[in-house]
């Protein structure tokens, strides 16, 4: 909504549902626990509604909210989570993977990635992400150690996300 | 692929999984018309460099605003700043419970020095800088963030104030202050803290705040009104009735056999050394008090296990009460009892056997002859004890509050030996001693000061924030940490006992450990503490700071 000066309940509204869930994935992608995305996304909006803000369009706007949310979570902690030096790689591998539909198309195309698993890989995540099992629990049922555990969770994600760059390229 | 991409692939698995966006349309909405009950803000252009600071805008939530109908309590404040950001500042209620308080304020026109005494009640601006403080010993309440008692000579600066959005309410949540000098030591329903010069201090504002204190509210207008209607009914009676005589108390004849007097205002177990302050300490309100505090704390444990939220009005009588006790420590820490800390003279033998005394004559199960010699040679016997592990020099701090915790365990227990089952019915409701802290006649009263609940996943995860911990508190470089980190670690494993109960919500929500759990992370860390001095180079810096080392971690499984 470039230009809006005024705003009334329906253009928050669409604002905050236009951009809510890139926010509120991004602050998981940074290790936001669900509760913390939900309160930092409600303050990252409130402070776009509430400070003096030109709004330059969706995408310039969409970046500012990503700064102000990243901003929000770093100052969650009395340590910063990560080194500043960091940013521009953290910021490469979200758009990287969110590109222009904050994720969505990334996500489908996970899913499909996902039900091409098998074996001790497709175990490795029913139990970790759908059981929400410890990493001890998971490595006693699959006769692990729990360094084991966390090289086979990785190398899936890592098989996982080459397929959802397979998918994009083929797309 | 890096550590990035694998996070972006690992946060889309547990959104496929269950953990999806919400819509949060209606929250920010809601958040902004508390914020602003006219019409909604407007996206403006960047402020011009040099314009002038807007004024001040109340920009509080609904709580906030209930709040400052209340009695001032407190109300946050958002600030622009020349620079066009903006800086919330939180107004909290100061008001000074004993003795004398100095408040410190940055204005406009420079800084503006207010001498507060006993009764006092003003808004203190917690903005950093602001200062607070005693040239004697003094207690005050700061608003939702519970009682300071401070030494003479201490001074804290406000360092920072965290505020936090939950359900679309903005609440100020963190009070941070710096001791610039003297010690300070802060009460709460749930948490307690002391600190030292060159220390911090974080003070967390009790939850729900909202919903407490509307009720609050509602409770003191009610009794404004009721005082109102005494007043006026003893105005007409004074003027129109007689003086009535002064009530005239039979002296009653001394039995042959001791009786069973009730305890009154008189200190029942004395030492010459501290009969001064013990008798100023007024024992029938501690017992009073006392009496009505312990079944409350019993039912807020329970209430917590049973629905997972503090009753508001539970929560409000409990702090009630608390103060008054609270409003007793002064003299207390007059009498100069050795301790650890300042809950270490009031876990003194001394202390809590007339603590006890009290609350049972208040409760009409009196001491009787017999039990008072039995629990008089105690006293002076752990009293003896008491003094003797507070002047033994310990190699770490924590050496010293465990011999002491452990001293006054078996001082308690040999106590309660004593009582009959109604007495102890009466001192020990059921259930009260399943947490620290929710018995008033437990040492953990001392230790929970100290208590640092460590949500962890295992062992390995323990490690690694206690590893953090001390490398911050000792300033150790990563390579030594890492080394910390490896010792912590080693030995967590071989106390699997500390990650086999997980924290329930009364834990985790009102800071109420389950007994034992702290004396025995405190071991532990003892055993670990000693084992860093012993394999890491530390410099003569770093080893005094980790023998003076007061904080427990105390493992919280998740």
């Amino acid at each position: 909504m470039p230009g809006l000066r005024t705003i009334d309940e329906q253009d928050v509204i669409r604002l905050v549902r236009e951009h809510q869930t890139e926010v509120w994935r991004y602050l998981r992608y940074l290790g936001a626990t669900a509760e913390l995305a939900d309160d930092l996304t409600q303050e990252t909006f409130l402070q776009l509604l509430r400070a003096p803000y030109e709004d330059r369009g969706p995408a310039a706007r969409a970046a500012w909210l990503r700064t102000v949310a990243r901003n929000l979570f770093v100052k969650s902690f009395r340590r910063p989570p990560f080194a500043l030096a960091e940013l521009d790689t953290i910021e490469a591998a979200w758009t990287g993977f969110a590109r222009d539909d904050e994720g969505q198309e990334s996500l489908v195309r996970l899913r499909s990635c996902l039900e091409q698993l098998d074996g001790r890989a497709r175990e490795v995540v029913r139990l970790h992400y759908e059981e929400r099992r410890s990493r001890r629990e998971i490595a006693a049922r699959m006769s692990l150690g729990e360094d084991g555990v966390k090289s086979l969770l990785r190398r899936t994600r890592a098989v996982l996300r080459a397929c959802i760059e397979r998918h994009a390229e083929g797309a | 692929m890096n550590d990035w991409d694998d996070r972006a692939v690992d946060a889309a698995l547990h959104e496929l999984h269950g953990s999806k966006p919400p819509d949060l349309s209606a929250r920010v909405l809601l958040a902004l018309r508390e914020a602003s009950p006219g019409r909604l803000p407007e996206l403006r252009p960047k402020l011009q460099p040099g314009r002038s600071p807007r004024p001040w805008l109340i920009l509080l939530a609904a709580a906030a605003m209930m709040l400052a109908s209340v009695v001032g309590t407190w109300a946050l404040f958002a600030h622009s700043t020349p620079g066009g950001s903006e800086e919330r500042i939180a107004m909290v209620e100061l008001a000074v419970l004993d003795g004398s308080i100095e408040m410190v304020e940055a204005r406009p026109e420079g800084l503006v020095a207010t001498a507060l005494a006993t009764g006092a009640r003003v808004a203190f601006a917690a903005r950093p800088g602001n200062r607070l403080r005693s040239r004697a010993l003094a207690a005050g309440r700061l608003g939702e963030f519970g009682e300071v008692t401070l030494q003479a000579q201490t001074e804290l600066e406000v360092r920072s104030m965290e505020f936090t959005v939950k359900n679309g309410v903005v609440a100020a949540s963190v009070l941070t202050l710096s001791v610039v000098a003297g010690v300070v030591t802060w009460h709460s329903l749930t948490r307690g803290e002391t600190a030292a010069a060159g220390e911090v201090l974080r003070m967390e504002a009790r939850g729900d705040a909202a919903p407490t204190l509307v009720a609050e509210n509602e409770r003191l207008r009610q009794r404004v009104l009721e005082l109102e209607r005494q007043n006026e009914t003893l105005q007409t009676s004074r003027t129109a009735a007689p003086k009535a005589p002064a009530p005239v108390v039979a002296e009653t004849a001394a039995p042959e056999e001791k009786p069973m007097e009730p305890v009154t205002a008189p200190v029942m177990f004395d030492d010459p050394k501290f009969a001064d302050a013990l008798g100023k300490v007024d024992w029938r309100l501690v017992g009073d008090v006392t009496k009505e505090m312990q079944p409350l704390l019993a039912e807020l444990t329970a209430a917590m296990e049973k629905d997972g939220e503090v009753p508001p009005d539970l929560a409000i009588k409990i702090q009630q009460l608390n103060s008054q006790l609270v409003s007793q420590l002064p003299a207390i820490l007059k009498a100069g009892l050795p301790g650890f800390g300042p809950n270490g003279a009031y876990t003194h033998p001394l202390f809590v056997a007339n603590s006890l005394a009290s609350t049972l004559a208040s409760a009409g199960l009196s001491l009787d002859a017999t039990q008072r010699d039995a629990i008089a040679g105690l006293v002076r016997s752990f009293s003896v004890e008491n003094q003797s592990l507070s002047d033994q020099p310990r190699e770490y701090d924590l050496e010293k509050l465990l011999a002491e915790t452990e001293m006054k365990e078996r001082f308690y227990s040999e106590v309660a030996s004593r009582l009959t089952p109604e007495q102890y019915a009466s001192i020990y409701p059921e259930g009260s001693t399943d947490y620290d802290g929710a018995n008033l006649f437990r040492p953990s009263l001392m230790t929970r000061v100290y208590s640092d609940a460590v949500p962890v996943k295992d062992a390995a995860d323990f490690a690694r924030v206690a590893s953090n911990r001390l490398g911050e508190e000792l300033g150790l470089d990563e390579a030594t940490s890492t080394k910390v980190r490896s010792i912590v670690e080693s030995m967590a494993a071989r106390s699997p006992e500390l990650f086999a109960t997980p924290g329930n919500v009364t834990e985790s929500k009102l800071h109420m450990l389950r007994a034992g759990r702290t004396v025995a992370a405190m071991k532990q860390q003892i055993a670990f503490l000693r084992e860093v001095q012993r394999q890491v180079n530390l410099t003569p810096e770093q080893q005094k700071k980790l023998a003076s080392l007061k904080r427990v971690l105390v493992p919280l499984p998740r």
